[in-house]
């Protein structure tokens, strides 16, 4: 039956199937493509990693084009679902910048081609009494709850990890039961577990102190200039985003052509300006208009960077471990 | 007691009432904040424009239809045979349907449909979610029926037998139409679980096959706009029109 109803609605075109985080593209980025390349683009979002990989768990999701973080490509690769890169199809490779063209997660770019990067901190209203610098001020009551950790298990366990001094990737029983304790010790000062969706409450100064992820800081700080954003002193985790093709993809050719599209400069750079995301192509970084390129939230200095942590993926017994953490604190 | 009634019914009303209402006067509202700017249709215009919240409607409304249709026709057909033989353990196996969380029958749907797919060579879209709706709304469809036949009166069936009727006769003509009322009232609750489902609809929904209220939240996360607003009111005004009509048809038997 839907195979008849696509029949009706839709003639022999060419389809490709996006699936990518919200805000990671400008308005004109898929039409143009689509007008390019004489195809149709279904365009949907996500809003956290995990539910990216329940959809394409399976292996037969129908999806072409997803953008999992770093910490996920391993995992992916082993459970079969991504396609090796043919490197011959995708000549703007070399727009990458050099701290992406051997990046940890997969050294000879076999398999994803890194999109956009940021770091995990602390957005905050710069009118508070208490300037948030450590990720140990989110422990501390000067903010009468309005503080808000993101609903992740990698982002808080990292944060109360960081804070002790240990790796944010830690498979440590004790560390990670220290980190555990630490988190439900926090809990009551905490106003909820939100991702990006506390941006606006932030911008209309709800909520004072939130760790959030440096791209959407940016967004807010834009729509807010009384707010301003931290790297944690202890140390915070790294994040990139990475561009893959599943294996499943039944439209390979246009998936190339779709990765290749957003690592010309200009497409790239278009996206960085309107959405004021880091990108981790520096061709497109170079013609951005100076007061971007030089942002320190988007792109921090080499010494603040040397504080940062990537997230590496984890083997199964150590996430499910933390699986269990994590719902110990979400139902303390 | 007797004067407070009317109190504790407007407080009840207020209660359920009060943010609908104020979200359809901020469907109004000339600016994307919540605070008052100035009178406009524009948000309505901007949902049509929306080609993406319209295929969204459209999607919903069809998985809807075509839900209600099939699980009215077996549901209804399910609870005579349960009435007819008496049969409480069977009864009391839909109810578990209910109870379990809608992420529990979403996932193990989810799982079904892709074992099975390993052998049918398909994949996730419309029909998967017409089939989890179905599946869902049937109990729901079932104990409504049940609950207008327990107050059926047997021996009008026995009768209809005794005249010369066969089984099938004397369902369609006699006992069918009397349950007229309590079908519609079960179509209708299908209708609208069917169309507000998100859990299950998330799980098992294709490429292709984004309902509204995935797109709505989908939207929400992004920053509520006033479409969405704009929306939910003309969703809130359709359905209210529906309830509407079913009770006057209800009435008039």
């Amino acid at each position: 039956m839907s195979g008849a109803l696509a029949g009706c609605t839709r003639g022999r075109e060419r389809r490709l199937n996006v699936y990518n985080w919200e805000n990671y593209v400008a308005a004109s980025t898929v039409p143009d493509f689509e007008r390019e390349f004489q195809c149709t683009v279904r365009y949907a979002t996500y809003g956290s990693a995990e539910e990216l990989l329940a959809k394409v768990f399976s292996g037969n999701s129908g999806w072409d084009v997803v953008f999992p973080s770093n910490s996920f490509i391993e995992p992916m690769r082993q459970l079969d679902l991504l396609l090796a890169l043919d490197h011959g199809r995708l000549p703007n490779l070399k727009n990458l910048d050099t701290r992406f063209q051997r990046p940890q997660w997969d050294p000879g770019l076999a398999f994803c081609v890194p999109y956009m990067h940021s770091v995990t901190g602390i957005l905050y209203a710069k009118s508070v009494t208490r300037t948030p610098l450590a990720w140990a001020d989110l422990w501390t009551d000067s903010y009468s709850r309005r503080v808000t950790m993101l609903d992740d298990p990698a982002e808080v366990l990292g944060a109360c990890l960081k804070r002790l001094g240990h790796s944010v990737n830690s498979g440590n029983d004790g560390e990670l039961k220290a980190a555990r304790d630490l988190a439900v010790q926090q809990k009551p000062l905490l106003r909820a577990y939100l991702n990006e969706e506390v941006r606006d409450q932030v911008v209309a100064g709800d909520v004072l102190v939130a760790q959030m992820w440096g791209q959407v800081a940016q967004v807010a700080i834009d729509n807010a200039p009384n707010l301003a954003f931290s790297f944690p002193a202890e140390g915070f985790a790294l994040y990139a985003d990475n561009s893959v093709i599943l294996r499943e993809s039944k439209h390979q050719d246009l998936a190339y052509s779709f990765l290749d599209y957003l690592l010309r400069p200009e497409v790239a750079a278009k996206i960085a300006m309107e959405m004021r995301t880091a990108t981790a192509n520096s061709a497109a970084r170079a013609i951005l208009p100076a007061a971007q390129r030089d942002n320190t939230v988007l792109y921090p200095t080499a010494e603040v960077l040397a504080r940062g942590e990537w997230f590496k993926a984890l083997p199964g017994p150590v996430q499910r471990l933390r699986d269990r953490y994590w719902t110990e604190i979400k139902s303390s | 007691m007797k004067r407070f009634l009317p109190v504790y019914a407007c407080a009840a009303y207020l209660f359920l009432y009060l943010p609908l209402l104020a979200l359809g006067a901020f469907s109004f509202n000339d600016s994307k904040i919540a605070v008052w700017h100035g009178f406009t249709f524009d948000w309505y215009g901007n949902v049509f424009r929306n080609s993406a919240l319209v295929e969204g409607m459209l999607n919903s409304l069809l998985i809807a239809v075509v839900a209600t249709l099939f699980a009215t026709l077996i549901g209804t057909l399910a609870a005579y045979a349960l009435w007819q033989k008496r049969l409480p353990w069977l009864t009391g196996s839909l109810y578990l349907s209910l109870l379990s969380p809608e992420i529990v029958t979403g996932v193990s749907l989810l799982v079904f449909f892709q074992w099975m797919f390993r052998f049918l060579k398909l994949q996730l879209g419309m029909h998967t979610v017409i089939l989890a709706h179905i599946s869902f709304s049937l109990a729901y469809v079932v104990i409504v029926i049940l609950a207008r036949l327990r107050t059926f009166d047997r021996s009008l069936e026995e009768a209809a037998n005794d005249l010369g009727a066969t089984d099938w006769q004397a369902f369609r003509y006699v006992t069918a139409p009397l349950l007229l009322p309590g079908i519609v009232a079960a179509a209708l609750l299908c209708f609208t679980v069917s169309f507000d489902d998100y859990v299950i609809t998330s799980l098992v929904a294709g490429v292709n096959s984004e309902t509204l209220p995935m797109i709505i939240y989908a939207m929400a996360r992004k920053g509520v706009s006033p479409e969405v607003n704009a929306l939910s009111v003309m969703i809130t005004v359709g359905l209210g029109v529906l309830v509407l009509v079913s009770g006057r048809l209800e009435s008039k038997r």
